[in-house]
């Protein structure tokens, strides 16, 4: 599986915007996990200390928003395409 | 060596077993295990601290601070280090050298393997005073290893940090210590050792007679130069003390001038080199602020008169920066920030005035799974007491207080706050709910007070094990009760280190003294124009004088008809005086918030502040005149200053130009009206 990789977090994978991860994950938890373990600055940025996936970050496998597929339970297909995403931030008071 | 638990101390170690050495004998043993035990006496942040040393079935065993990181070795790539990174790691190595050799102990067996270094930069020397006792065995056993090595054809690695004298048979002393760190120095620059052989009679011939091989012209010559000088083949040409070199490498480092491609210089993913950005070259008796804005932190740099600036940065852009903290303890410049963005909240650190900052891979400030809670923001960046170096503090959002005891590098919950029946009932205030204010008592080192909006003020007297409300005549108009055990929203507490037993606290409506520890408080309003303010300062000559600012409360928020006033009391708030030269008295419709005030510590103190609309403000003159230094910032919400020298410096300079100072006649009091309290 592949993992796009937002330019802010392209400092912990070595400069590459996609990267590589092998392995057979059933659920995004799990590919997440191996992505961790080969990029292991990646996690805090994504996800909150509880596990959660942080408020202003979306995970897409393909062109799902996993927020509305199950989240990090969500099925993950061999050979799937995960996106990580910033938020575009609005209405910000600052 | 082991990874183990102390299952008293509930801490993790590194356990060091050290089987029977038949060539040691039980009086060898003994002498090591007096000398593990001397070591254990070296206590500096830059040695990995010897916690217990005991036998068992007929070995010693070491217990002994656990480091998570890699060797030095392991990080110098084929070419080397950059500059930077050599000379940080540098003058760690050699601070705890020095530390060592004023203790009498010489360490011996230095070399890459031996230093660690953690994911925020911090370097931790291994072995020390192991290899002082073991040493004319060890020195055997190298030197049996010579022929080991001929045989083998294989290198060793200690050899090649054996100074000349060594090899001619003198005893390893304190400039051999010295060489070997001018080895150190030299392979993590190049990536490679500067004396090599396939032998060890060729290497040990290459440390007697060769020189190393020049590294080129992206070494900086200055570095190059000491690495020289503690290579030098004799003994009384290499510097004679630690100290020397570590000036030697602080001083290559302030004067090098960084102006790179991007892309350059990344020591990996733990320290981020900045780019595109004005890098200040800062120097000794220089004096900095450090300036939080929601947008990144910027840096004015001035020197002792105070009255031109320059502006560096901006570092983290578009990250909210709400606590900065200046770190000028044992000796170093370490600047602490907060940054929180979308990827979460990061306690960062930079040796080099912005030039490079740490970015661990892991958060170090993070609530344990078992609270449930993740951190939103760190509000406050506090050091310890002078005597405690290695102590810092973290008020963070949801509110609780985290403690650091090895300069930042790990940080563990304060549990005893944490776990405080009152805390299920704190309400977020309008920031959040955050713990945004932490004073420690200088003269007590159990008692600390920690301030939360809304949960009022609270106070140990146990080391954080407990914590007692403080907040007996301390109003929240906003509950149905006005004077409640807690839940106050209290927007700032201060303390003069002279008077611990004496506070000041800027309420959220109310101003407020206790001079009793915080047991009981009494409303001290006299005079201003409005009780609602955020930002809250103590003179640090004059614990009777404090400046606020005033804002209209409280939907508005802003300063007082528009009139821009600093207030000072100099009588515990008997009475208040407005400060007002040089600040705009027309539409100026201002809001300093809490931390974006500070003062500074000259004979003469300066007063400084940044407002909502980005604008900063300083007085040279204790808050009699002011002028705007700098313009056009994001939101500002926090401000700290720094001094880059040490305190003979500041006070042999300042008094030269310390004007006397005029009285300033204090306001007739007049307390606020009653129609300006209202509630929210």
């Amino acid at each position: 599986m592949s993992f796009h990789i937002p330019g802010a977090l392209q400092e912990f994978t070595g400069g590459r915007s996609v990267v590589k991860v092998d392995g057979s994950p059933a659920t995004l938890a799990d590919a997440l996990s191996a992505l961790w373990t080969v990029y292991p600055g990646l996690r805090d940025r994504v996800l909150t200390e509880q596990g959660n996936i942080r408020q202003h970050i979306n995970v897409f496998t393909g062109d799902e928003d996993i927020r509305y597929s199950g989240g990090l339970k969500s099925a993950v297909l061999p050979g799937s395409e995960i996106a990580i995403v910033p938020s575009i931030s609005g209405g910000c008071p600052w | 060596m082991y990874r183990a638990h102390d299952e008293i101390l509930h801490r993790d170690v590194a356990l060091k077993v050290l089987n029977k050495n038949p060539g040691v004998g039980s009086s060898g043993s003994q002498d090591l295990l007096y000398e593990a035990r001397s070591s254990s006496a070296l206590s500096h942040p830059n040695i990995c601290t010897i916690y217990e040393v005991g036998q068992t079935n007929g070995g010693l065993y070491i217990s002994m601070e656990l480091v998570e990181g890699k060797s030095l070795r392991e990080m110098c790539t084929d070419t080397g280090l950059p500059p930077e990174s050599v000379l940080r790691y540098g003058i760690q190595i050699a601070s705890a050298l020095a530390r060592a050799h004023d203790r009498g102990i010489v360490h011996r067996d230095l070399k890459t393997t031996n230093i660690l270094v953690t994911p925020d930069g911090l370097v931790k020397v291994l072995d020390f005073g192991l290899a002082r006792r073991v040493s004319s065995e060890r020195f055997e056993e190298a030197t049996r290893s010579l022929v080991e090595i001929e045989d083998q054809s294989s290198m060793s690695g200690t050899l090649s940090y054996m100074a000349p004298e060594v090899l001619r048979g003198e005893p390893p002393d304190y400039p051999s210590d010295l060489w070997a760190l001018g080895v150190v120095l030299y392979e993590s620059a190049a990536g490679h050792l500067p004396f090599q052989g396939r032998t060890g009679f060729e290497i040990s011939s290459a440390i007697m007679r060769e020189m190393p091989c020049s590294l080129g012209p992206a070494l900086p010559l200055a570095l190059w130069a000491v690495i020289q000088k503690c290579l030098a083949k004799e003994p009384g040409q290499r510097y004679q003390r630690a100290s020397e070199v570590q000036a030697a490498l602080e001083a290559v480092l302030s004067a090098l001038v960084v102006h790179k491609e991007p892309g350059a210089d990344r020591t990996g993913p733990r320290t981020t080199v900045l780019h595109n950005i004005h890098h200040l070259q800062v120097k000794k008796g220089d004096f900095l602020l450090l300036v939080g804005t929601t947008k990144g932190v910027f840096f004015l740099r001035s020197n002792l008169r105070r009255t031109r600036w320059e502006l560096g940065g901006p570092y983290f852009h578009g990250q909210a920066v709400y606590a900065l903290a200046y770190d000028g303890r044992a000796g170093q410049h370490r600047i602490w920030a907060s940054t929180q963005g979308i990827w979460g909240t990061l306690l960062r650190s930079s040796d080099d005035f912005g030039k490079s900052w740490t970015n661990p891979e892991q958060a170090t400030v993070r609530f344990p799974g078992d609270t449930g809670v993740s951190l939103k923001n760190i509000w406050q960046i506090a050091l310890g007491r002078p005597d405690e170096p290695s102590v810092l503090y973290c008020g963070v959002e949801p509110a609780a207080l985290f403690v650091s005891r090895d300069r930042g590098e790990t940080w563990s919950l304060v549990r005893g706050l944490w776990d405080h029946p009152h805390r299920p009932r704190w309400m977020p205030g309008n920031g959040g709910l955050c713990l945004h204010t932490i004073v420690p008592d200088p003269l007590n080192p159990n008692r600390m007070f920690v301030a939360i909006s809304s949960g009022g003020v609270y106070r140990t007297d146990d080391a954080g094990c407990s914590w007692t409300a403080k907040n007996r005549g301390i109003r929240a108009d906003f509950l149905p009760g006005k004077y409640p055990e807690f839940g106050q929203c209290v927007h700032k507490v201060v303390m003069h280190p002279d008077r611990p037993e004496r506070l000041f606290l800027q309420n959220h409506w109310g101003l407020y003294r206790s001079d009793d520890y915080g047991e009981s408080w009494n409303d001290i309003a006299n005079g201003v124009p409005s009780d609602f303010g955020f930002a809250m300062v103590v003179h640090p000559k004059n614990p009777a004088s404090v400046y606020i600012v005033p804002v209209e409360s409280d939907e508005f928020r802003c300063s007082c008809d528009g009139r821009l006033r600093v207030y000072r009391t100099r009588n515990d708030g008997e009475s208040w005086e407005p400060l007002m030269r040089g600040l705009p008295q027309k539409s100026a419709y201002e809001t300093v918030l809490r931390d974006a005030m500070t003062v500074d510590c000259f004979d003469v103190p300066g007063l400084y502040f940044g407002t909502r609309s980005g604008q900063l403000f300083a007085s040279s003159d204790e808050g009699k005149t002011w002028q705007k230094i700098a313009d056009g910032l994001p939101p500002i919400v926090c401000l700290r200053n720094a001094w880059i020298g040490d305190a003979s410096d500041r006070r042999a300079s300042t008094s030269l130009k310390a004007r006397p100072r005029s009285p300033v006649p204090h306001s007739k009091a007049r307390r606020p009206s009653k129609s300006r309290r209202k509630k929210r």
